[in-house]
């Protein structure tokens, strides 16, 4: 394989690890548009590759910052390697480091990588603080040492959780290595750039401070308008085919001896698709609330039909037209202030009961009926059971679950929950824009 | 005539069409590959407007389909004359004539053109816009697989119908939906923003005769301060600068004044809540010191 091939092809392997499909055919015709522009051009290269590879407005950004990370010279690839090993070299010395600290009785506790790393980000005062209980659970006698150690192990893992999900710490960029060094080094080196961005992205929603709200939410309204304008597509589509009418095709052709020379045709029915979305605004749902109601806000602006509910023990409906259009902060407020169920306790169960009883109508075979909830409820199974028996009244029932996905496994609610419905998980704005990609694919 | 990156930017600019090195180059490639090119960006910004000056460069006709929900083959790709068939089974049954149903009623004579078809079927190379592909459904764009991949249709009826010669394809799309991968795969992709301050005057000087070349500035100076300062629901485009540009010539005035952005604010924004939005946190004498700022030839 010639040199220019071989660079396109990892050129090619960079962008779809960083998440732009690039099929076969694709790279072939990239390499023939390289045939007919000066290679020696930097920017006629960019805009040949550009126009071959990246079919997507939103994935243009994405590109170019690929493009300048990897078309460098010799001399700033090897300079990009050797930081990628610095970096990795840097990681191992704080992974020795908590591991080190992070002993019970001499032995090291058994943590996840990730979870050391978290360690070696407290500020000193927490580290000492946290030594000096294993000191003291060290120097104590235990009857199981060894039982004792996994409940240590336990504990420390809730007390780096907690700290996780403090908004002092930013989750690193979910880019794994691919194994080749030349495209690591790139993708680290991009894993850095826009920091910004990319914080709020994979940040938990509820830790996202006030002054970087709007950004965030222009993040969030870029997709969100796509995923409306989809859903508002469905509302006009209809897999009726154009049926003939003969009744009206007869009359109209009296005037030729009734041989059939122009067909009626009976109006295609549109069928609307109708939204109702279940906004959980409970307290243990506070921190989500502004992000949710933001989510439903963006998404009624542009839907010509969605029935807006809130609920925590109790089910109100939004009237989302008396919110004013122009000014989301001064919307929320009014709706919170107005909202007699904001920030009380959850009760699932019951907000479906009284929306079956007192809005059934906006359950029809038309609707995506949309729940957004972390799953902490009373009486789960009862919510399930009603859950279920609107699945079979709608279209569809799509669970967003305000947890992590990662703190699905083994929960009782979110088990039986899932059952009912299909489930996503909304935890961060990255997920909600992974929803709208799913939403957009179907 | 033989394509090259610099007569193709020639030829572009002759017909009013001034842009950046990065289109000329995505539109060249597009030519040179033979592959659709698939054009987004905001209304107003010359997607639809590429297509005919590629059309006017080759001197060929612009075969345009505009789509819309519910657009499907027989609009888009062809039709049978089904009148024309009957009115000639009939002329059969009343002359005793043997018609074979396949071979005479299903022949080139019954079947009605479409874009699409005409497209293929034009001796000369057409220019075929798709305009507004993100209006259709998912199966019309299924559809359209064939057609700009091989540039060829099947009709079962009648048999595959290959171009004569390979049209030169554009679709254009506002991005109101995610097109199919299918579709996006099959295409050249080129997305065209809004331009520099400096290139919007030379749009405007180039589509506005007689306008001056400090109106033109100022205009395309103001225009680049309301998109980036006023967050409204649709932005002005080139297209609304060039109204906004022709409006002011109308109106006698040779450079901007509060009196005259107030009287063709209009021309800018399309509809009240802009209109609105304009006057509450911009207006004229604002926009004006900004664009003042802005504009090189205020100074």
């Amino acid at each position: 394989m010639k040199k220019m091939e071989k660079g396109l092809v990892k050129f090619i392997n960079l962008l779809r690890t960083l998440g732009i499909r690039v099929s076969t055919a694709e790279a072939m015709d990239a390499l023939e548009a390289l045939q007919y522009v000066n290679v020696m051009d930097k920017n006629s290269v960019r805009v040949a590759l550009q126009s071959m590879l990246v079919k997507e407005e939103d994935k243009i950004p994405v590109f170019e910052a690929a493009f300048e990370t990897f078309f460098v010279t010799p001399e700033r690839k090897q300079e990009q390697q050797q930081n990628l090993q610095n970096e990795k070299d840097k990681q191992q010395l704080l992974l020795a480091e908590a591991e080190e600290d992070l002993t019970f009785q001499d032995s090291t506790l058994e943590l996840e990588q990730e979870e050391k790393l978290l360690y070696s980000e407290l500020d000193e005062k927490r580290k000492e603080k946290l030594q000096e209980f294993l000191q003291k659970s060290s120097q104590a006698s235990h009857h199981n040492p060894e039982k004792f150690k996994s409940v240590l192990e336990n504990l420390v893992k809730q007390h780096l959780k907690y700290w996780k999900n403090t908004k002092e710490y930013v989750a690193p960029l979910p880019v794994e290595e691919t194994g080749n060094p030349e495209l690591d080094a790139s993708l680290a080196e991009l894993n850095n750039l826009d920091p910004e961005k990319k914080k709020l992205l994979y940040q938990d929603m509820q830790s996202i401070a006030e002054e970087e709200l709007p950004l965030a939410r222009k993040i969030m309204k870029q997709f969100s308008k796509k995923l409306a304008s989809r859903i508002s597509r469905n509302y006009h589509r209809s897999k009726k085919r154009r049926q003939i009418d003969f009744r009206g095709t007869i009359r109209k052709n009296i005037s030729y001896g009734g041989t059939p020379l122009k067909l009626q045709y009976r109006s295609k029915r549109i069928k609307k698709t109708q939204l109702v979305l279940l906004c959980d605004v409970s307290g243990s749902m506070n921190r989500y609330s502004s992000f949710v109601t933001s989510f439903v806000y963006s998404l009624a602006s542009v839907l010509k039909r969605i029935d807006t509910f809130l609920f925590s023990e109790n089910l109100e409906k939004l009237e989302i037209g008396s919110l004013p259009q122009d000014n989301y902060e001064d919307a929320v407020f009014k709706m919170m202030e107005n909202s007699k169920v904001w920030g009380e306790g959850t009760n699932i169960n019951k907000a479906l009961k009284q929306l079956l009883k007192n809005y059934s109508e906006v359950l029809t075979r038309k609707t995506i009926f949309i729940i957004v909830s972390d799953t902490k409820t009373l009486a789960v199974e009862e919510a399930a059971k009603k859950l279920q028996k609107i699945r079979g009244r709608v279209k569809e029932v799509i669970f967003l679950n305000t947890l992590p996905k990662e703190e699905w496994q083994g929960k009782h609610t979110v088990e039986i929950l899932k059952k009912s419905s299909t489930m996503y998980p909304c935890h961060t704005i990255a997920d909600l824009k992974n929803l709208s990609s799913i939403w957009l694919t179907k | 005539m033989k394509i090259t990156m610099t007569n193709l930017r020639k030829m572009m600019e002759a017909e009013g069409y001034i842009t950046s090195g990065e289109i000329i180059t995505t539109v060249f490639l597009a030519l040179k590959l033979k592959k659709p090119l698939l054009v987004t960006g905001p209304p107003g910004v010359g997607k639809t407007e590429l297509a005919k000056v590629l059309a006017a460069i080759f001197n060929t006709e612009l075969i345009r389909l505009q789509c819309y929900e519910g657009l499907d083959e027989n609009k888009a790709l062809y039709e049978w004359n089904y009148q024309k068939q009957l009115l000639q089974i009939q002329l059969s049954n009343v002359q005793n004539q043997d018609i074979s149903l396949q071979k005479d009623l299903f022949s080139s004579e019954y079947l009605l053109d479409r874009p699409l078809l005409k497209a293929l079927r034009s001796e000369e190379q057409a220019v075929l816009l798709i305009d507004e592909i993100d209006k259709t459904d998912e199966e019309f764009e299924a559809f359209l697989f064939e057609v700009l991949s091989d540039f060829q249709v099947s009709i079962p009826e009648y048999g595959t119908v290959k171009a004569c010669k390979v049209p030169v394809v554009i679709l254009t799309s506002n991005g109101e939906r995610e097109l199919s991968d299918g579709l996006k795969r099959r295409c050249a992709f080129l997305n065209i923003g809004y331009p520099s301050v400096e290139k919007e005057a030379k749009i405007i000087s180039a589509k506005v005769p007689g306008i001056s070349q400090k109106l033109a500035m100022q205009v395309a100076a103001a225009v680049h301060v309301l998109r980036k300062e006023l967050e409204v629901k649709k932005q002005p485009a080139i297209s609304e600068s060039i109204d906004w540009a022709r409006a002011l010539m109308a109106l006698g005035h040779e450079e901007l004044n509060p009196s005259a952005i107030n009287s063709t604010t209009g021309m800018l924004y399309k509809n009240q809540e802009d209109i609105a939005k304009f006057k509450e946190e911009m207006g004229a004498e604002k926009l004006l010191s900004k664009t003042h700022t802005q504009c090189k030839c205020c100074g």
